[in-house]
């Protein structure tokens, strides 16, 4: 089985990595007319939940639009079977970033709304912030050896 | 880096152009041109060995060694201590 390259499973990854991006930019773009639509059908929360959600769900959804965004661009580069450089390095550490923010926002949620969810999504992207800071140093020092692999003649 | 790569100077006196050297010492002519710029980090001794065959010189012909003003400050540094 091919792993990397465009017919590769890393080719397939990318392109359901595309179809999140744009349906999560469609669901981003429509959140106000999507949220209350959702308050509407399920009658559960109050015009103050709508105005905290929508904010909520503005600042996590833009961060994670980010993550999205940052994996296409890694995984066009694995397409291109050239995944150790710099540029990587620094949409990992973005990615990271996006994480630890997103993160933060759900534990301002779990102070005011908080559900046994809220503090399992906050588990998942402390963890996934932290090991994206520990992979873009792995490939830091990856691009490093083929920086030098490749100056040695 | 204080290792100057005089491989232009060797290459005119041998009066051999770069893609001549290139084909003869089995590099392509982007690798040639990073040692010629002094871009290279590391020399391989069988590139070497290729180079001082096709140009009939020494390594000591092709490389020399300039200090940095930053080495000859610790230089000066130890003979005073």
């Amino acid at each position: 089985m091919v792993i990397l390259g465009k017919k590769g499973l890393s080719g397939i990854l990318k392109f359901i990595i595309d179809l999140i991006f744009w349906g999560g930019l469609g669901i981003f773009l429509s959140l106000p007319w999507s949220l209350r639509w959702y308050i509407d059908t399920t009658h559960a929360l109050g015009r103050e939940n709508y105005l905290f959600l929508l904010g909520f769900l503005y600042f996590t959804g833009f961060f994670c639009l980010v993550i999205v965004n940052e994996m296409r661009k890694i995984f066009k580069t694995l397409s291109r079977l050239n995944p150790f450089m710099m540029d990587n390095v620094r949409s990992l550490r973005r990615i990271a970033v996006s994480a630890l923010l997103i993160s933060a926002a759900y534990v301002v949620k779990i102070i005011f709304y908080n559900t046994f969810l809220t503090i399992i999504i906050t588990m998942v992207f402390i963890i996934g912030g932290l090991c994206a800071l520990v992979l873009s140093e792995v490939f830091h020092q990856a691009v490093i050896v083929k920086e030098e692999n490749d100056l040695t003649i | 880096m204080p290792i100057i790569v005089n491989l232009d100077v060797m290459m005119a006196k041998r009066k051999i152009s770069s893609s001549e050297l290139a084909a003869r010492i089995d590099i392509t002519l982007a690798n040639l041109s990073i040692l010629k710029n002094n871009k290279a980090k590391a020399v391989r001794f069988s590139t070497l060995e290729a180079i001082c065959s096709a140009l009939d010189c020494q390594p000591g012909d092709i490389l020399e060694y300039v200090p940095d003003s930053s080495d000859i400050q610790m230089a000066s540094d130890k003979e005073g201590v």
